[in-house]
């Protein structure tokens, strides 16, 4: 099968002084030496083939996110090649764009344009996209007055009832109450049997273990191992 | 060139600028008792005040125009061009979540910030044109010649929005800048005066501000039934097309540090 994604020695550096955010999110390699600038990646090689599910996991700051937003096409490389082919989704964080004064219908309007996706496919999946999320009659309520499991259950349902090759997922398998959850786990599962590429970042070695094909251990920046879900996990967990 | 075709990726995103543009505009007037009587009211107020001091006070008189819809046609204008621009310095700023985490072009926000103000522009310009019946001044065709000066204004806010909102990225400063430079930029164009106020000596550096000639041009317009010179005119185009196709090369250029540095 083709690869649908390639990384080439992939590296990305951040400079530390000049974003508040960044200082957050590393602030645990941020120790008393007063390095400029941080390599969040380096040397990444990867191929991923058509309708791979490829799992990301490492510990907190070993560039999961990094590399996620890379492959979605938010960040860019500071060195090295980068070949993506195909219509990415990224799932970074559910809802990105929604608004509380809008309605739940608004919203889902104003997410699928956001993902970049067409409105009549939209317009076309309106029904699957409500009945899936289980939000009933208050797709007509602003969103402010939904509760948070609403939330993330109206958010999950569109982006997983529209049209892509590849998706990007962080973080965001545990949403919504337990019944959701496994809803959601079948989804993605149904959404892979239509042979499309999935990429998930995890701490939840349990669902990653269920769902990948091949897991990414990364670790400072680098690729520590990859191979099949069972074999790096394990390898994970003794480290 | 590579650039410039990129242009054409916003006419693919139309729908998303759609939904932000509602958006913009509905999240303004939700809870807002007045809602969109705040168009009217805010350039009448200023319109108001200024007729009191300079119309009444200093009873100022310019080519017969009465004084408070010479004003009031100025603020309707330069509203528009101000809060434009000062909705554009904060559209990614004010966005850090889309810019973090969605691939669209981040140019769409700048459009979406600057076109919410469209409702507003028209909510005062229908009150103008009721001050113009009120007043008893002739409308003829010649009023039409505010389209296409609108349609210069529009394009010269977005080259200077886009500016602003990609350096607020870079530099928050510009945040607290903005709002300065447009109060001096108010200051150096005729809202509350006209250019035949000016003495001549120093009326060619009034008229190197392009909103000088779209607001002359739009009084022209609305009170004289005049035409506007059509090379000025060409003239004004090409100088906001250049500065929004500068700018826009240059956010180009900047878009690809925003969700590292933002």
């Amino acid at each position: 099968m083709e690869d649908i994604i390639v990384l080439n020695n992939v590296w990305k550096k951040y400079n530390i002084g000049s974003s508040k955010k960044l200082t957050e999110t590393i602030s645990s390699f941020f120790s008393s030496t007063k390095e400029k600038n941080f390599w969040a990646l380096k040397n990444i090689s990867l191929e991923i083939k058509k309708g791979e599910v490829i799992g990301i996991i490492g510990p907190n700051g070993s560039g999961k996110s990094t590399l996620l937003k890379i492959l979605s096409g938010i960040s860019f490389p500071s060195k090295g090649y980068l070949s993506i082919d195909g219509k990415v989704a990224s799932l970074l964080e559910l809802g990105t764009g929604f608004h509380p004064e809008l309605t739940g219908r608004e919203n889902v309007y104003l997410y699928g344009a956001i993902l970049g996706i067409d409105h009549k496919l939209i317009k076309h999946q309106f029904d699957q996209i409500i009945k899936f999320s289980g939000v009933g009659k208050f797709i007509n309520t602003p969103l402010k007055h939904y509760s948070s499991g609403m939330y993330i259950r109206l958010a999950f349902s569109v982006v997983t009832h529209l049209d892509f090759d590849i998706l990007l997922i962080d973080e965001v398998l545990a949403i919504g109450d337990a019944q959701f959850q496994k809803k959601s786990f079948a989804k993605i599962q149904e959404i892979n049997k239509q042979n499309k590429t999935i990429i998930v970042v995890s701490h939840d070695l349990q669902n990653i273990t269920k769902l990948c094909d091949k897991v990414i251990l990364l670790k400072n920046g680098r690729i520590e191992k990859v191979g099949t879900a069972l074999d790096t996990v394990n390898y994970y967990q003794k480290l | 060139m590579q650039d410039f075709v990129k242009i054409i990726k916003i006419w693919q995103y139309r729908q998303l600028l759609y939904f932000l543009t509602i958006k913009e505009i509905k999240v303004r007037y939700k809870q807002a008792f007045f809602g969109i009587a705040w168009a009217i009211l805010t350039p009448l107020s200023q319109a108001l005040v200024f007729a009191f001091i300079f119309g009444i006070l200093l009873k100022t008189q310019i080519n017969n125009i009465p004084y408070l819809l010479l004003v009031f046609s100025g603020f309707t204008f330069w509203n528009f061009f101000a809060l434009s621009i000062s909705s554009a310095t904060s559209a990614l700023t004010g966005n850090t979540n889309l810019v973090t985490k969605s691939t669209f072009p981040k140019e769409i926000l700048v459009l979406a910030s600057v076109f919410g103000r469209l409702p507003d522009l028209l909510a005062s310009l229908t009150m103008l044109l009721i001050m113009l019946a009120f007043y008893q001044i002739n409308f003829s065709m010649q009023l039409l010649w505010i389209i296409p000066m609108f349609a210069i204004e529009v394009i010269l806010a977005l080259g200077i929005g886009l500016f602003f909102a990609a350096a607020n990225v870079y530099f928050r400063d510009i945040t607290a800048l903005v709002p300065l430079l447009l109060m001096l930029w108010l200051y150096l164009t005729p809202v509350v005066y006209s250019l035949s106020l000016i003495p001549k000596a120093y009326q060619f550096f009034i008229s190197l501000n392009p909103m000088t000639g779209i607001l002359e041009g739009v009084r022209g317009s609305l009170f004289l039934q005049k035409s506007p010179d059509i090379s000025a005119l060409i003239l004004l185009m090409c100088i906001s097309l250049t500065i929004f196709i500068i700018n826009f090369i240059l956010f180009k250029k900047l878009e690809k540090g925003f969700a590292d540095i933002i």
